[in-house]
């Protein structure tokens, strides 16, 4: 832990030195690659090149490169002409058109670059919250509903939103507009620590980069200590995840970020071994078979037992039910989107902590007990 | 059996008005008046759907309105100018339906119903086309079908609205020799409406006229009248 | 002669409909034994697997898709008897969409009362009542069968339109358990739910038994059944309610089923070729549940592969046979 603070430091240090000596030269050029790598994300790439960033933003599907973008400080002259969108960085201001990106902006104290989000149904941060009721935020719903004009009257030129694979006609019409759109693939990251590195992308964008990047140290440093625990202490609690969706029980599928986190707190999730990076759909009648005596119950998607009676009162039937042992975030959803994936660790905590049982249930940032 | 007197007959407006008309049982009427002079309210009226705006009308001794649907039901029914047949029914069906008064509550019919439709097919010779569909009959078959049915109905006034309009000529005189027959073999009250002056002459027994300026019915024997004192009292624009 | 072959018909329709019933109630992933089926009748034990699999999921189900399928079917042939109109059903018609907007409206509100069980089947009832009513005004001004659906579709949209406006404005709660409801499923009955529903059912099939007589003379034409000695105002008001407990009921606990009202007694006709409504009614009913029994095993078959909704199976039967009737129709017209 140590020795790895006394690296970093290490390293910080000879960059301090490299830039004050090429200060004179390369001013305004970022140099910050080795903050820069990505190391858990799979779904984008930030390269340096010798006068601007390139952003690879992958198909989180096919694992090809889906979208390139040059990030370029700004008055920096290219020289050649490149075959990709820009993005002057730091940007004016920030379109984000999902949760996490909040979060994120958060953690780098940079919420006054939003300028517009989906609706302020969805919004837990304060600062927020008041910049929107000031005027300053717009609300502008989905990539595919919103009005590219509104877009275009926040001032900002940069929109993020939730990718999907295809290319959304908005997109295109803002694109016309000089206004540039970038997908946001954090939500399909499968490496627990890997939704949180998409912190280093905003970092960038926003021009702090080094910022970002000792936060995503000290989060991974911290998961890393939490999971080691995790496993020292050896609790295999049964886990059932998700709900009834109409007919269907979706849960998360084995390989998806959140079968990761379970497994990191040593919980015992029987649909591990599916298939798949989302989720998984079953039957009532299987998860009346399959997890009838699971011990403990996560994201049933509502606050209290009589609303959950309310969705469906088959729900009695799960032994866990009359244990009482349902945990959920939905008295506050949105606090959890905006801060679940910047705070992996936080929610690994949790985790661990229900693993445990109540007595060593200290602190639960997300997740509370069902009401009555 | 039918008894109408200084009575007035019409939707809102008086459209036809009778003094004095006496109809009894084993008499082939006929209903003659001009388009639209309110031959269709009268029938309309005698079945009791629409009441009479002054007046009364008696049926048997009592007023066809204080009658109730059920009990009329059994004392008049009404054939429509046209039947177009119904898909899926059988005549055999068909013609049961016309039981319909005389069944309880879930409609059950009993030996007897089906003895009177049988009887019914045999006195029109209607026998090979009891099993046939409604909807695969000629017309002037889907005409005899339907007055069969209302002699299934067993009401001794029966009312028919321009029966013949859409027949050719053979069909026609089929249709009214049986109309004539079934009057007088089963001593019904017959009343027809029509237009064709010539026919009315030769079939009827009395004629019911109604002349469209005073919109008085008159009833005259078929006998004592002739073709153009007929046309001077209905027709008198002529 | 006849009257022995319909018989015949019916009785192997019924012994079919009771062995696809058995058939659906060994589906699923979990093996029943048959002695735990009947101690989940008879001796329950909640803490069995096997015992509480088959009392709260396959017994609601089977019994909600032979209801589901009568019911509809049966409202079905009440309205294409009364309108005189082989296209009317509940569906198509929008009965089932008046229905859905007053459950919309009753979920919305949030009050307990009305999000409560009784609140959603009376909302739904109250729902289909009204817009029979409606239909019953339209019908009046319209004499062609084609104009009465088209109305009848069009009225469907009118409120699919306002049961959206009330979606954009509810809270996400409600919002997500009448979405989920608006697909047509039958997995959504409890097994304490299922006596009640079926009394409601009963109720409704013993005001039709004095139906029966009304039905066939209305055969013939309001007018000519009126001279029959039918009281029409008293079947009229009968029929609806009728029609309205059936939609209403079905809509409630399984949300618009599509085209089953509507397909149902058209196939019926087609292979008894009566109008007597006492093998109508019995012969739709039969068939209505045999045809979502058999969608419903389709699903429950294609689960593992994929998960289908059950409008979808119903909807790929049902359109095809509208477009035959009105085929059927138009070259009848032409000869």
């Amino acid at each position: 832990m140590l020795l790895r603070f006394k690296l970093s430091l290490f390293v910080f240090l000879c960059f301090a030195v490299l830039f004050s000596c090429k200060h004179q030269t390369e001013i305004k050029q970022i140099t910050t690659l080795k903050f820069n790598k990505v190391v858990n994300a799979q779904n984008f790439k930030l390269i340096q090149h010798p006068n601007f960033i390139e952003l690879q933003i992958i198909d989180p599907e096919k694992g090809h490169v889906e979208r390139s973008f040059a990030l370029i400080r700004e008055g920096v002259d290219l020289g050649t002409k490149i075959e990709m969108e820009h993005i002057e960085v730091p940007v004016k201001g920030l379109v984000c058109l999902s949760a996490t990106q909040v979060g994120m902006l958060n953690k780098l104290k940079a919420i006054s670059f939003i300028k517009g989000i989906v609706s302020k149904k969805y919004v837990s941060n304060k600062q927020l919250l008041n910049n929107l009721s000031l005027g300053k935020v717009q609300e502008l719903q989905t990539i595919d509903q919103l009005n590219p004009e509104r877009v275009l009257s926040t001032g900002s030129r940069v929109v993020m939103y939730d990718g999907f694979g295809t290319i959304p006609t908005n997109e295109e019409k803002l694109k016309k507009l000089g206004v540039v759109c970038i997908p946001d693939y954090d939500w399909r990251e499968t490496d627990p620590l890997g939704k949180a590195e998409w912190i280093k992308l905003l970092g960038v964008l926003v021009g702090k980069e080094l910022l970002a990047n000792n936060y995503f140290t000290k989060i991974s440093n911290d998961y890393s200590r939490l999971k080691k625990q995790a496993k020292q202490l050896n609790n295999h609690q049964t886990i059932l995840s998700g709900s009834l969706i109409g007919d269907l029980w979706y849960m998360p599928a084995g390989e998806s970020f959140y079968a990761h986190m379970l497994s990191d707190a040593q919980l015992d999730y029987q649909e591990k071994d599916s298939k798949g990076t989302g989720s998984v759909s079953f039957s009532l009648e299987h998860c009346l078979k399959v997890h009838k005596q699971a011990k403990l119950w996560i994201n049933p998607g509502v606050a209290s037992y009589t609303a959950l009676l309310r969705l469906n009162p088959k729900y009695q039937f799960l032994d866990v039910f009359q244990h009482k042992k349902i945990y959920c975030y939905s008295h506050n959803a949105n606090y959890f989107w905006e801060n679940s994936a910047i705070e992996p660790h936080h929610l690994l905590s949790d985790l661990i902590a229900l693993n445990h049982g109540e007595g060593s249930i200290k602190k639960l940032y997300f997740y509370r007990k069902l009401e009555e | 059996m039918l008894k109408i007197e200084q009575t007035e007959i019409g939707h809102k407006s008086v459209l036809l008005h009778v003094n004095s008309l006496q109809l009894n049982p084993g008499s082939l009427y006929v209903l003659i008046g001009r388009n639209g002079v309110g031959k269709s309210t009268f029938l309309n009226t005698l079945i009791g759907r629409i009441p009479a705006l002054v007046g009364d009308i008696l049926l048997q001794e009592k007023s066809i309105f204080s009658y109730s649907k059920k009990e009329l039901s059994k004392k008049v029914s009404l054939v429509r100018a046209t039947f177009t047949g119904i898909e899926n029914l059988s005549v055999n069906e068909y013609l049961t339906l016309g039981r319909i008064p005389y069944t309880n509550v879930f409609g059950t019919t009993h030996e007897q119903d089906i003895l009177i439709v049988n009887e019914v097919i045999h006195l029109l010779g209607l026998q090979h086309l009891s099993e046939k569909f409604t909807t695969q009959l000629s017309d002037g078959e889907k005409q005899l079908v339907a007055i069969a049915q209302a002699l299934v109905q067993q009401t001794q006034l029966v009312l028919l609205d321009e029966p013949t309009a859409f027949l050719d000529y053979e069909n026609k005189w089929n249709i009214l020799k049986t109309i004539k027959r079934c009057t007088q073999d089963n001593q019904l009250c017959t009343i027809f409406s029509s237009h064709d002056l010539e026919m009315a002459l030769e079939i009827a027994d009395y004629l019911l006229l109604i002349n469209p300026f005073t919109k008085e019915i008159k009833q005259v024997k078929a006998t004592e009248i002739t073709k153009q004192e007929l046309l001077a009292y209905c027709f008198p624009s002529l | 002669m006849k009257v022995r072959l319909y018989k015949r018909f019916t009785f192997c329709l019924g012994l079919l409909l009771v062995i696809l019933s058995f058939v659906h109630l060994q589906s699923g992933e979990v093996a029943i034994s048959y002695s735990d089926a009947w101690n989940a009748l008879f001796s329950f034990d909640e803490q069995n697997q096997s015992q509480v699999i088959f009392r709260e999921l396959r017994l609601p189900r089977t019994g909600i898709a032979l209801l589901a399928g009568a019911g509809l079917s049966i409202a079905g042939l009440l309205m294409q008897t009364f309108f005189n109109n082989p296209l009317a059903g509940p569906s198509i018609l929008g009965v089932s969409t008046g229905s859905s907007l007053f459950v919309a409206i009753s979920l919305m509100s949030g009050l307990t009362l009305f999000t409560s069980t009784f609140g959603i089947i009376t909302a739904a009832v109250i729902g289909a009542f009204i817009y029979s009513l409606l239909l019953l005004v339209f019908s009046s001004f319209v004499r062609s069968n084609v104009s009465l659906l088209i109305i009848g579709i069009m009225l469907g949209s009118f409120t699919n339109s306002i049961i959206q406006m009330i979606q954009a404005a509810s809270d996400v709660n409600a919002l997500k358990s009448f979405t989920i409801w608006g697909f047509g499923s039958l997995q959504q009955v409890n097994y304490n739910q299922l006596l009640p529903i079926f009394i409601c059912f009963m109720l409704a099939v013993g005001m039709l038994l004095f139906l029966v007589k009304p039905l066939n003379s209305y055969v013939l034409g309001e007018d000519r059944a009126a001279q029959l000695g039918i009281n029409t105002k008293r079947v009229k008001t009968m029929l609806i309610i009728c029609v309205a407990v059936f939609t209403g009921l079905i809509t409630a606990y399984c949300g618009p089923i599509a085209f089953v009202g509507l397909a149902v007694p058209n196939i019926v006709k087609l292979l008894y070729k009566t109008c007597n409504h006492w093998y109508l009614l019995i012969a739709s009913a039969l068939v209505g549940s045999l045809l979502l029994l058999i969608c419903d095993l389709i699903i429950l078959n294609l689960e593992s592969y994929i998960q289908l909704p059950l409008n979808s199976i119903t909807s790929l039967f049902g359109a095809p046979v509208v477009i035959w009737i009105l085929l059927k129709n138009n070259m009848h017209a032409k000869n």
